[in-house]
């Protein structure tokens, strides 16, 4: 590896630090149009029913209505939320239609209108009437598969969205659960966490000389616009998609939230709309993160530790549309294959319907079950046979050419034993791990819990990236990429490698993103692509442009272009560096050349990443358990990340430790209750979803192994969601160091812990 | 609907402007006054985030559960005020060189708070920052590069 690196490596500020810091960036809630009208959307206050009838005349006709939009100005086309269905051959499963004359859970969109401003938008809908036969609904797994429950979807009788199916077999799990000294199972029950991003869901569109344009606060803004596309009937040339910054995102953005029913106002209206949510509207309409809900998992070891069989069934409360059923299963799954050296596994999912609100994806989309289950089960495993669990995963983790998660794919790269050594180290592991005071209300413990993710799901899924460097001539460049707009450091990241690979300076490049009129087509922001795939597109680009630049040098130098040199801004010869010409020349003679020879340099490279790099991480917890209120309180949290190579070690950094924030969240109390009794989103506000507030958590410290991917931009591999893994698993491990139990369940509030540690005095 | 004629000074300047009586200090601030402070960031609408902080008289408002006219004839900061032309204030700038931002959303009632504390207190202990900071909320840092912003903030004589 390259390791006289001038930009790449370097804790250089986000590019939009600036515009963020002074309240100059532009978000879909402040985009601001002239004629612009407030759009707002009437939702069904029941769970299940059937809209009989459908009266808009008083709306349409107050003062300062613009349009009403409901079932009869769309057409009846069937699609979904999630635009990630483009990214298979067949798709994903579609069950959606724009007001359907049913409606599925409480919240369901029934109609839009558009008005001159809030209060007029709001009397509207008010005055929007609708007759309802109300249905049966249910609320819960259990009640959607009894015998006679009404079914969600008709043509699904029985609510069985995916029946139990195997994905991702291998070997035999029963001969090797016969082979194993130690079995240990257990059924967990996972949350659906909320994404709960700053700025609320927001779109705005215009619709005008035939195009249509949406301001979105979308990750994956290509395949928006296709579906988008595909619910107003109109070429895809048409539809225009602008992401401004994104207040949100954590997986929202892959999904379609409010920017149809923008779209579908501003077309009949003829004139911009906004569509932005409430809190309240944005908890209860925004799907959540994945589906799973239930995880029974089997691990069975050999007493030296031998990994030989896991078997695992998860199944799924999918709410009321498939929306990423499809993914969110094939993920949960996959992501068990790549962690230890099992000999056999068999794993299964099912998904259910249910009346409430749908779910999406949330960074550590799938894997947050499947590492919270296997992690804490690994732990029992290890008590039993008597083996350190920091041992056991040393000895039994795959490596490099091991199994990735996806067939024909293989593991890259691996910085585990590293990640575990640093951090048992850092926390202390030897004088801590089950040495804790055993008297007293106030019991500490340790715990550990590790994994490997992936660098974007190629080749499972498609993967296609694109990059444009297009060259001034004073040898600055624009880099046209199309990421996900969160402030995830993903502009900065491109930029470093961009200059490191062009032997530039890091304000020398300017990051051009946010609109598919200008963007080559990408697939965007999921599953911890950016860098790594959308990054090696730079880097082919940069390579590309460097041949370019030394053709041209090596005619002024007189000298073959493969004996040159591009770098700091000279290019020269290997041999001779002090035969050079200055790349700015070159850049300027591209432009300003007066003897007919002028080019303006636009290089494009597609890419379509096939390899499967893992970052790889241990997470580390010390908790006090209070033993007589059940409160666990975090002391310390050590997250070690194999990242490969840190482009912008702050930005690394920065995407563990925010991670560190919403895991210990997803383990200690964000907590998604939907009513029973109703079927509503229960927790739909920061009053009664909390996440982490500076006082929440510990002083908790990421540390970074950089050891260099062969397949990555400059050794790079993920970061986005590796983050938020490990906190559920590890302090669940460190609670049993505390007090001897194992808890099932997250959120693991004080009233579970207590209950659990009652039950098992009795 | 009473309305009534209010002056509010946002970042030095005086804006006279008729206001309904019930309105926000964040409805006023985005959509009536200039070309509007759309670093006023609004989410929760209930005085639950802190994203709409502002600086009234010094103190850190929520300016979401705030009637505007509560604040009429009061010096307002909004995040637009803290730069004098290009120059940063230390603590924005301190913000941008620790990364103690991503998506930005909650930056500006983050940096406000922490403007609130600093000149009440110029030298806090990082527990002080938490407590000052516990009514920001930020979903993506998880606040430990906010906290070292502040504190290098302060230590540099703000």
């Amino acid at each position: 590896m390259q390791m006289d690196m001038r930009v790449v490596g370097k804790r250089l500020p986000l590019k939009e630090s600036y515009e963020k810091v002074t309240g100059k960036a532009e978000y879909c809630t402040t985009v601001a149009l002239p004629g612009m009208l407030v759009g707002k959307i009437l939702r069904s206050p029941h769970a299940h029913a059937r809209i009989l009838n459908l009266d808009i005349s008083k709306a349409e006709s107050m003062p300062g209505v613009k349009a009403v939009l409901s079932a009869r100005d769309v057409q009846k086309r069937i699609y979904t939320l999630n635009v990630m269905t483009y990214q298979l051959p067949d798709g994903e499963p579609q069950d959606m239609i724009m007001f359907d004359d049913v409606v599925r859970y409480v919240g369901d969109p029934v109609a839009a209108v558009a008005a001159i401003n809030e209060e007029i938008a709001r009397k509207a809908l008010e005055a929007i009437e609708v007759q309802y036969e109300v249905l049966p609904a249910i609320y819960n797994i259990e009640d959607a598969v009894r015998e006679g429950a009404p079914a969600v979807h008709e043509p699904v009788p029985g609510n069985v969205l995916i029946p139990a199916t195997p994905v991702f077999c291998y070997g035999e799990v029963e001969k090797g659960f016969a082979e194993s000294d130690v079995v240990v199972e257990g059924t967990y029950q996972t949350s659906k966490q909320i994404q709960a991003g700053l700025e609320n869901a927001c779109s705005v569109a215009d619709f005008r000389s035939g195009r249509l344009t949406v301001w979105s606060q979308t990750q994956l803004p290509h395949m928006a616009r296709r579906m988008i596309a595909h619910l107003f009937d109109l070429p895809e040339t048409r539809v225009r998609i602008i992401q401004p910054y994104a207040g949100c995102g954590f997986g929202a953005g892959t999904d379609l939230c409010n920017e149809h029913y923008a779209a579908g106002l501003a077309i009949k209206a003829g004139a911009p709309v906004k569509v932005k949510y409430y809190r309240n509207e944005d908890f209860s309409n925004r799907i959540t993160r994945e589906h799973i809900v239930r995880v029974d998992m089997k691990v069975g070891l050999q007493k030296d530790g031998t990994p030989k069989a896991l078997q695992a069934k998860y199944v799924g409360d999918a709410g009321a549309y498939a929306c990423k059923i499809g993914s969110g299963c094939g993920v949960a799954l996959a992501s068990n294959i790549t962690e230890y050296e099992f000999e056999n596994m068999h794993q299964e999912i099912e998904a259910i319907y249910t009346n409430h609100l749908s779910c999406g994806a949330m960074r550590g989309f799938g894997g947050m079950q499947s590492s919270f289950v296997r992690e804490t089960l690994i732990d029992e495993a290890c008590e039993k046979i008597g083996m350190d669990p920091i041992e056991f995963r040393k000895k039994h983790h795959r490596g490099v050419g091991g199994l990735g998660w996806f067939p024909m794919t293989e593991i890259t790269s691996c910085g585990l034993d590293e990640c575990l050594e640093i951090g048992a180290k850092k926390i202390g592991w030897k004088d801590k791990w089950r040495k804790g005071q055993k008297d007293g209300p106030l019991r500490r413990g340790v715990g550990v819990a590790a994994m490997g993710w992936l660098s974007g799901a190629q080749p499972m899924l498609l993967e296609h990236t694109n990059a444009t460097l297009k060259f001034n001539n004073d040898g600055g460049c624009s880099l046209i990429v199309s990421p996900g707009n969160l402030g995830q450091g993903i502009i900065g990241s491109l930029s470093q490698i961009a200059a490191e690979a062009l032997g530039i300076d890091y304000d020398d490049v300017h990051v051009v993103l946010g609109d598919t009129d200008v963007t080559g087509f990408d697939i965007g922001t999921h599953a911890s692509r950016g860098c790594y795939c959308i990054g090696r597109a730079v880097m082919k680009a940069c390579g590309m442009a460097r041949e370019k630049f030394m053709q041209r040098a090596a005619t002024k130098l007189e000298a073959p272009a493969y004996a040159l040199e591009m770098r700091d801004k000279k290019i020269y010869l290997k041999d001779d560096p002090s035969r050079s010409v200055d790349y700015r020349e070159i850049a300027h003679d591209l432009i300003y050349n007066y003897e007919r020879n002028c080019e303006q340099l636009v290089i494009h490279a597609t890419l379509e990443p096939t390899e499967f790099a893992p970052p790889w991480q241990a997470g580390f917890a010390e908790v006090e358990v209070d033993s007589e209120t059940g409160v666990v309180t975090l002391l310390n949290w050590i997250t070690v990340h194999d990242i490969g190579r840190a482009i912008n070690p702050t930005v690394v950094e920065g995407q563990l430790e925010g991670g560190t924030a919403q895991g210990v969240g997803f383990a200690l109390f964000e907590d998604p209750i939907i009513s029973q009794e109703n079927g509503a989103m229960l927790s739909d506000g920061f009053d009664k979803y909390k996440i982490a507030t500076a006082l929440d958590i510990p002083r908790h410290e990421a540390i970074l192994v950089e050891l260099g991917d062969p397949s990555g931009p400059y050794g790079a591999k993920s970061v986005g969601e590796a983050g938020l893994f490990l906190q559920a698993p590890a302090i669940s491990n460190a609670i049993y160091d505390a007090v001897g139990m194992r808890l099932r369940e997250v959120p693991m509030t004080p009233e579970r812990v207590l209950a659990a540690i009652k039950n098992q005095k009795r | 609907m009473k309305k009534m004629t209010a002056v509010f000074k946002v970042n030095g300047d005086a804006y006279e402007v008729m206001v309904d009586t019930h309105a926000l200090l964040v409805e006023v601030l985005r959509d009536e006054l200039g070309y509007g402070f759309k670093g006023v960031h609004e989410s929760c609408g209930s005085g639950d985030c802190g994203a709409c902080t502002v600086l009234v008289d010094g103190e850190p408002v929520l300016s979401c559960v705030a009637l505007a006219v509560s604040a009429r004839d009061k010096e307002i900061t909004t995040i637009e005020g803290l730069a004098k032309g290009n120059q940063l204030d230390p603590l924005q700038k301190s913000f941008v060189e620790h990364g103690a931002l991503q998506c930005g959303y909650c930056t500006p009632g983050m940096i406000l708070s922490a403007k609130g504390l600093l000149q009440e207190n110029p030298s806090p202990s990082e527990g002080e920052i938490r407590e000052a900071l516990a009514g920001n909320l930020c979903r993506c840092t998880g606040y430990n590069k906010i906290i070292q912003a502040v504190l290098a903030a302060a230590k540099g004589g703000e």
